[in-house]
């Protein structure tokens, strides 16, 4: 039996007892297993984290929220599915900065769209890129980063995890506003391309406090500053690139979405739930750790206007760069 | 000695009760869903990681571990019994294993696979404690043209498994490198083949061509001669369920070998228990007398890549282990399980964390200890299963090959897409194709495009990289050797039949 499987069968199992136990009434919403479309693959930084939530949304929604994986086509296949799914706040999206931002300036037709199929629920977590250059690049600051790369501008390289994903729109934005040339070398995911930044084959990247923590204590990599409109928790004494004058805001972000059409009722509930699982203060210290920022005080209202900024700004930086995926 | 008092520390943390308790959880979970054909580690991993937020970090990671290589130890089981390769590293475990279960000697196959792989875990445990920090400067030597020279030595190689005719398995690899040029194209992001699916933009998933290919193919043709009356799958008597003196004595090189190969390659990041396993499997077959015998059940054929793969699976740790970096999705998920617990993977581990490394590294032997005891008894159950009627068992397999393919990515049309490779790969039987050389090209080819664009890249366009690095240099006159000893006897061959002319 497959363990997801397993799992939906003893969360019916769970729901089943609950609703003799308690004789709730049907038509009170939730009233059966609420389904999250995540669109990466089980145990991805955004399902790890979204699994830290699961405990806290079932005691808030009274029902049981189950993680569905649904990787594939940089998460359009979850937002497709759900985009098409019955409004009725049952099945849901973990969104990111791919699904509602990127995508959309990429590719020319997407199955949905981003901010007509969707009701935005809650914004709840911000993932930070940091800038990490190979220690044999004299910089440790942008500033510095920046001269050097100005100096010779055909010798610089850096990786990312593809051509179009965050971490490439990041080192292409930070192009843009520090007016400085370098290759963009891509990688099959992020893995691979940090372990060409330690060898030294590229010289700088974009990438979560996840994934250069290690390297970055170990000194396989100097750390230079945050992507972010606001330091972050993982290193507070490491300086936004605002600070030191390049704003560059490249980060990615967890946001629920839920089809258009649910009702705003159900929508609020949610968003509460979401809220309120997301800004634990007894999680605190473990989202850290896997470079998760929660967000507080962002509903509906404050999401739908976000996805907007978002949109256009990676509208602005794939136009700006030219890059293009069919 | 340094090694001793590792060991000891390791060992002291390893063989508390609890810990070989949540050790044999793992591996015997590991062994499940690497028997069942499709569900691989990477699910039962993802999905235990919330499971063992609440168990200490050492324990936790023991665990984790053994599912992992007690799925190489399953996954062997699935491969010999009903040649459904669920892993890449046990594609060419199929070739002699189900040839060896078809002969009625699968108890051998499987009890050699445990032996060799019990072998191969505790020297690549040693290698582990002993020159983990060596090995992993090796792994970050390998650049793209290092991997590309050695993709080229692997694709030539792969012509070399095949046991018919060459143009066949040269076609075969090359339709395989096609089959892998599916999805979104890495260095451009444009799509390729995908048909405007938006299903296909990753690609075709292995677990997907491997279970079509082999899986329902081979059901198909199975049930065709069934109504011809002239079935005869793989019951000609259970037969003897342990290895004899005989197959021992055949044995013991191929295992070292492969343990020595699979330790090396297994450091690589991307794909290295599989190159370990199917690079024994050529050495085995260069090196053997009598070649004929490849393909119709020679147990070197199993004893050999089944070391390697196992020795590779430990050792695909030490990249993890001593610089914090993932050579796999499996090892992804053990950096979040650590990352979770609150450790930082990296270098600082091995001394601010002692006994979590060691015994990390320790309950690797125990664990491989623990699976050698499970599987031997093991064997007598799993051969029993052959003589299990072929009309009851194959809806059985049908079934799991549907749940297994559907868990990899929750999607429907992965299932549809395994049944179109289903009649692929009858018609490959009935056209007498090889169908192992097809999936070393499906595997094989994106990776050495990629590695190939991705050098070029980084030398702004300058091809003598290939050459120029020493490493790569000598994988590619690896490569050029190989083609000169696979041409120069049919050369001699054709020259003979000229002059008898």
């Amino acid at each position: 039996m497959n363990i997801v499987q397993l799992f939906r069968a003893a969360a019916l199992a769970l729901l089943a007892v609950s609703a003799v136990a308690h004789g709730q009434a049907p038509a009170a919403y939730p009233n059966q297993p609420i389904h999250l479309l995540v669109p990466f693959s089980a145990g991805g930084g955004q399902d790890i984290f979204v699994r830290q939530l699961l405990p806290r949304l079932q005691e808030r929604l009274g029902q049981p929220v189950v993680v569905e994986n649904r990787p594939g086509a940089s998460g359009n296949i979850a937002a497709e599915a759900v985009a098409r799914a019955v409004p009725d706040g049952y099945t849901l999206l973990l969104g990111t900065a791919a699904t509602h931002g990127m995508n959309q300036a990429l590719q020319p037709v997407l199955p949905f769209d981003a901010q007509k199929s969707f009701e935005p629920v809650a914004h709840i977590a911000d993932v930070p890129l940091v800038l990490v250059v190979h220690p044999s690049v004299p910089a440790s600051n942008v500033d510095e980063l920046v001269s050097w790369l100005k100096a010779d501008p055909g010798r610089a390289t850096y990786g990312s995890s593809g051509t179009g994903a965050p971490l490439h729109l990041a080192g292409e934005l930070f192009k843009r506003v520090a007016g400085v040339e370098a290759l963009h070398v891509p990688y099959k995911g992020s893995a691979p391309a940090i372990v060409d930044l330690i060898a030294g084959r590229i010289h700088f990247m974009f990438d979560t406090f996840a994934a250069t923590n290690p390297h970055v204590r170990s000194g396989a990599l100097r750390r230079i500053g945050v992507a972010a409109p606001r330091r972050a928790r993982g290193d507070p004494d490491l300086p936004t690139l605002g600070e030191q004058g390049y704003a560059v805001d490249a980060y990615s972000w967890s946001a629920v979405f839920a089809p258009a059409g649910t009702p705003p009722a159900v929508v609020a509930r949610l968003a509460d739930a979401f809220a309120v699982a997301a800004n634990d203060p007894a999680l605190g210290p473990k989202l850290g750790e896997i470079g998760f920022e929660p967000v507080s005080g962002s509903g509906p209202d404050e999401l739908r206007a976000f996805v907007a900024s978002e949109l256009k700004k990676w509208a602005d930086v794939v136009r700006a760069a030219d890059i293009k995926r069919e | 000695m340094e090694l001793l008092e590792h060991l000891q520390v390791g060992f002291a943390s390893a063989l508390t009760w609890s810990n070989v308790l949540y050790c044999f959880a793992g591996v015997t979970l590991g062994t499940l869903v690497g028997v069942l054909p499709g569900i691989g580690p990477v699910a039962t991993i993802a999905m235990l990681l919330p499971i063992t937020y609440g168990l200490p970090p050492t324990a936790a990671l023991i665990m984790l571990a053994g599912i992992y290589y007690g799925a190489q130890y399953g996954g062997s089981t699935a491969a010999i019994l009903v040649n459904l390769p669920g892993e890449s590293s046990s594609l060419v475990t199929c070739i002699d294993g189900h040839a060896m279960a078809k002969n009625g000697r699968a108890g051998a196959a499987l009890g050699i696979a445990a032996i060799g792989s019990f072998f191969a875990g505790t020297v690549a445990t040693l290698v582990i404690a002993a020159a983990a920090a060596p090995l992993a400067e090796l792994a970050l030597k390998f650049g793209p043209a290092e991997y590309f020279s050695l993709m080229v030595l692997g694709l030539i190689a792969a012509v070399v498994l095949a046991q018919g005719d060459i143009l066949k398995a040269v076609a075969m690899t090359l339709l395989g490198l096609l089959l892998g040029l599916v999805g979104i194209d890495v260095n451009s992001g444009e799509e390729r083949f995908t048909f405007g699916m938006p299903q296909l933009a990753d690609g075709i998933s292995f677990v997907v061509i491997s279970m079509g290919i082999f899986g329902l193919g081979e059901i198909i043709y199975n049930l065709e001669r069934e109504r011809q009356k002239s079935r005869e799958v793989a019951i000609r008597g259970v037969g003897r369920v342990l290895p004899t003196r005989e197959d021992y004595a055949r044995s013991w090189k191929p295992v070292l070998r492969g343990t020595t190969l699979g330790t090396v390659l297994g450091v690589l990041p991307g794909g290295g228990a599989m190159l370990g396993s199917f690079t024994s499997y050529m050495v085995e077959k260069r090196l053997a007398r009598d070649r004929s015998r490849f393909g119709k059940g020679a147990i070197e054929g199993v004893a050999g890549p089944e070391s390697a793969n196992n020795a590779g699976a430990q050792t695909s740790f030490i990249p993890l282990l001593v610089m914090g970096l993932p050579s796999n999705a499996v090892m992804a998920l053990m950096i979040g399980a650590m990352m979770i617990h609150g450790i930082v993977p990296g270098p600082q581990v091995m001394g601010e964390r002692p006994e979590l490394f060691w015994g990390l590294i320790a309950s690797m032997w125990i664990g491989n200890a623990l699976l050698l005891l499970l599987n031997l008894p093991l064997i007598g159950v799993w051969v029993r299963l052959l003589a299990v009627p072929y009309r009851m068992l194959y809806p059985a397999i049908l079934l799991l090959c549907c749940i297994g393919v559907f868990s990899v990515n929750n999607s429907l049309f992965d299932v549809l897409l395994m049944v179109g490779f289903g009649f692929l790969g009858y018609l490959f039987i009935r056209l007498r194709c090889e169908p192992a050389p097809l999936l070393l090209g499906f595997v094989l080819g994106p990776m050495m495009e990629e590695n190939l664009r991705r050098a070029m890249l980084l030398s702004r366009g300058d091809a003598t990289v290939f050459f120029t690095r020493p490493l790569s240099l000598t994988l590619l006159l690896m490569a050029l050797a190989l083609v000169l000893v696979m041409v120069l006897p049919s050369i001699r061959a054709t020259r003979e039949v000229a002059f008898q002319d």
